[in-house]
C-alpha cells in the first residue's frame, strides 16, 4: 500500500543502484514481516522476537525509501511525452481511421483514486482531493508509526524537526 | 497575448485547463471528451462551470457540437463582477466552482463579489468550511490582502440535494502577486475545525469531534473543533453532517483534512452508499489529517495544485516551495502550467524527510485585466 507514484514508473528503474534483492521482493518481504508483525500484536507475548521483526521492518522501510529516492521527479512528471495524452503532443487524429468505425466502447472506468492510473486516464475525474480510502490508511494505533509522526507536532522533539528544516535548506545547494 | 489554440483530449482536468487558457489568453480546443464512455460528452456541472466563465468575462466565446465530446474556448477579459450570482446545481459541490473561480477573481477587472448556491458540505470537493480555514489563508502568502477574502456559508447544503448559500469576496490583485519561499513546514502546534450538522440531530456534531478528539489526543492537547448545527432554512435540502480539521503548524502553514457522510447515490454510480457514522467519519478525518501530516509539506495533497499555479503566476522572480508526495492531481497541474503558461518547475525530491521541493521562475503574470485608473 506503500507504492508510491514516484517508484510506480518503470524508466525509474534504470536509476536504482541497488545490488540487493529487487524492489518486488523487498516489498514481499515486507508484507511479510508485517502480516507478521500484526500477529505478534494480537498475542502480545512474544517481545523479543516482536523487537527483532520490527527492527527489520525498519530495516525494509529505509531501504525501499532508498530505492524512492533515486526516482526522477522531473522525469515523472515532464519526461514521459507519450503517456501524457491529454497533451497537443500527442496527434489526436492519429486513432481516427477509417477501419475502426465501430469500436467497443469501454465502460466507466472508476478512477482508482491511487496514483498514476488515473494520469493515464485522459476522461479521468478532476477533483483536486486525492481520495484515499480509509483501508490503505496506516494503522495509526502502532507505536512505531505514532513515534515517526510524533515529532512533527508541538509536543515532539524540537531538535529533530529544526534539523528537518535545515535538510531542506541544504539539500538545494 | 495572441497564441495558437491550445489542443487538448479528454475530460480531464477540466476546469484548469479553461482556467489557465483564460489567464493566458489563448483559444482552447478539447475533443473527446468522454468519447469512449458509455455517457458522452460534457456533464452538467461542467456546463455550468463553462456558464460561469461566461459571467465571469467579456466577449469569451464557447462553441460545443451535438454529443458535448468537443468543445471550443475562446477566453475573452475577465471583468470580474459585484453581484454574480450562479446556481452550481448538484451535480458537483461549491467547491468545485470556487477552487477555480478564486483564482480568476484576483485577475479580475473589479473584486469579485459572489454568491453560490448548490452543495456546501460533502461531496468530492473541498467543503466550504475547508475553503474559508485553510485555502484563503494560504493566498496570503502570495500577497493577496485577506482582510477583503471573505467566506461566508450563509445556508448549509449537503449531497444531494444540495440547497445550500455562500458569499464570497475576492479581491483582485493590484498587479501582481509576489513570489514565494515557503519551505518551512514548522510543528503541529494546534488542531482546529469545524463539525456540522444539518436536518440531524445536533448531537451527530458531537459524536464526530470526540472521535476525531479520540484519534488525535495522543499527539496534541490542543484539539478544538467547533460544532455548527443548521436547522430550518439554514439547514438546506437533504441532511448531511460532516467534519473539517485544519492542523496549524508554528510556520502558519495549514494542512487540513475532512470527511462527511455519503448521502443519496453518486454521480456516475449505480450503487446506493449507506451513511457513515458520525464516529467513522470523525475518526477518519482525523487519521487522514494524519496522513496528510506524515507526508509532510507547506499544504496538503489538495492544495497543491492551487500552490503551483500560484507560483507559476508569480513575476519573474523564483519561487520555492516544499509539499508531501506529488498527487496525481498536482502532477497534471505542472504539465498543463508548462504547457499553457510556460512554466517549468524543478522539482527535487527532499530525502531525508520524504518531501519534495519545487521551484520556479514566475511567469511574469501581471493583472492585465485591471482598470488603469
Amino acid at each position: 500500500e506503500e507504492e508510491g507514484r514516484h517508484t510506480s514508473k518503470k524508466s525509474s528503474k534504470g536509476d536504482v543502484d541497488m545490488d540487493g534483492p529487487t524492489r518486488d521482493e523487498l516489498e514481499q518481504t515486507a508484507e511479510g514481516q508485517y502480516n507478521l508483525s500484526e500477529d505478534e500484536d494480537a498475542t502480545e507475548g512474544r517481545e523479543s522476537i516482536g523487537d527483532a521483526l520490527r527492527w527489520k521492518e525498519g530495516l525494509f522501510a529505509r531501504a525501499l525509501s532508498s530505492v524512492e529516492k533515486k526516482v526522477d521527479l522531473m522525469r515523472l512528471v515532464y519526461g514521459q511525452q507519450e503517456s501524457f495524452q491529454g497533451s497537443s503532443l500527442q496527434n489526436p487524429d492519429s486513432d481516427s481511421d477509417d477501419e475502426d468505425l465501430f469500436r467497443l466502447r469501454k465502460n466507466d472506468r472508476k478512477s482508482s483514486g491511487n496514483g498514476v492510473a488515473n494520469l493515464d486516464d485522459i476522461d479521468a475525474e478532476d477533483c483536486s482531493r486525492l481520495e484515499k480510502d480509509p483501508s490503505s490508511f496506516h494503522d495509526w494505533r502502532d507505536p512505531e508509526l505514532i513515534k515517526s509522526v510524533r515529532d512533527r507536532f508541538v509536543t515532539g522533539d524540537w531538535n529533530k524537526a529544526a534539523n528537518r528544516g535545515k535538510a531542506g535548506e541544504n539539500e538545494e545547494e | 497575448m495572441g497564441h495558437d489554440v491550445i489542443k487538448v483530449r479528454g475530460a480531464q482536468h477540466f476546469r484548469q485547463r479553461l482556467l489557465l487558457a483564460t489567464l493566458a489568453g489563448t483559444p482552447m480546443r478539447i475533443d473527446d471528451i468522454r468519447a469512449d464512455s458509455s455517457r458522452p460528452g460534457l456533464r452538467d456541472y461542467e456546463a455550468s462551470f463553462l456558464r460561469l466563465l461566461e459571467k465571469l468575462s467579456n466577449g469569451c466565446s464557447v462553441e460545443i457540437n451535438e454529443t458535448g465530446t468537443k468543445l471550443r474556448y475562446k477566453p475573452g477579459i475577465l471583468t470580474g463582477h459585484r453581484e454574480l450570482i450562479h446556481d452550481c446545481g448538484t451535480g458537483r459541490p461549491i467547491g468545485y466552482f470556487l477552487e477555480s473561480l478564486l483564482i480568476l477573481g484576483l485577475f479580475g477587472k473589479k473584486p469579485l463579489n459572489a454568491t453560490l448556491k448548490g452543495i456546501t458540505n460533502g461531496g468530492k470537493d473541498p467543503s466550504m468550511d475547508t475553503f474559508r480555514t485553510t485555502t484563503l489563508p494560504i493566498l496570503k502568502h502570495f500577497g493577496v490582502p485577506t482582510e477583503s477574502l471573505e467566506l461566508k456559508v450563509v445556508r448549509r447544503g449537503a449531497p444531494p440535494l444540495g440547497g445550500g448559500e455562500v458569499r464570497v469576496k475576492v479581491p483582485m490583485v493590484a498587479t501582481s502577486l509576489t513570489a514565494v519561499t515557503w519551505v518551512d513546514e514548522g510543528m503541529v502546534k494546534r488542531v482546529r475545525g469545524v463539525a456540522y450538522s444539518a436536518r440531524v440531530s445536533p448531537q451527530m456534531s458531537n459524536r464526530m469531534v470526540d472521535a476525531a478528539r479520540g484519534v488525535l489526543n495522543p499527539f496534541l492537547p490542543d484539539v478544538y473543533v467547533f460544532t455548527d448545527h443548521a436547522s430550518g432554512v439554514e439547514a438546506g435540502n437533504s441532511p448531511g453532517y460532516g467534519v473539517s480539521l485544519v492542523a496549524e503548524t508554528t510556520s502558519g502553514c495549514l494542512i487540513s483534512a475532512e470527511g462527511a457522510a455519503v448521502g443519496g447515490e453518486e454521480e456516475d454510480g449505480d450503487e446506493k452508499v449507506t451513511p457513515l457514522l458520525p464516529e467513522d467519519i470523525g475518526s477518519c478525518a482525523a487519521m487522514r489529517l494524519l496522513e496528510e501530516i506524515k507526508e509532510g509539506g507547506v499544504v496538503d495533497s489538495t492544495h497543491q495544485s492551487l500552490l503551483f499555479i500560484l507560483c507559476a503566476l508569480c513575476p519573474e522572480d523564483v519561487s520555492k516551495v516544499r509539499v508531501g508526495k506529488l498527487s496525481p492531481h498536482a502532477i497534471l497541474t505542472l504539465r498543463h502550467i508548462k504547457q499553457i503558461l510556460g512554466v517549468q518547475f524543478s522539482i527535487k525530491p527532499d530525502p531525508s524527510t520524504g518531501t519534495v521541493i519545487l521551484t520556479c521562475v514566475g511567469s511574469g503574470y501581471k493583472n492585465i485585466f485591471r482598470k488603469t485608473s
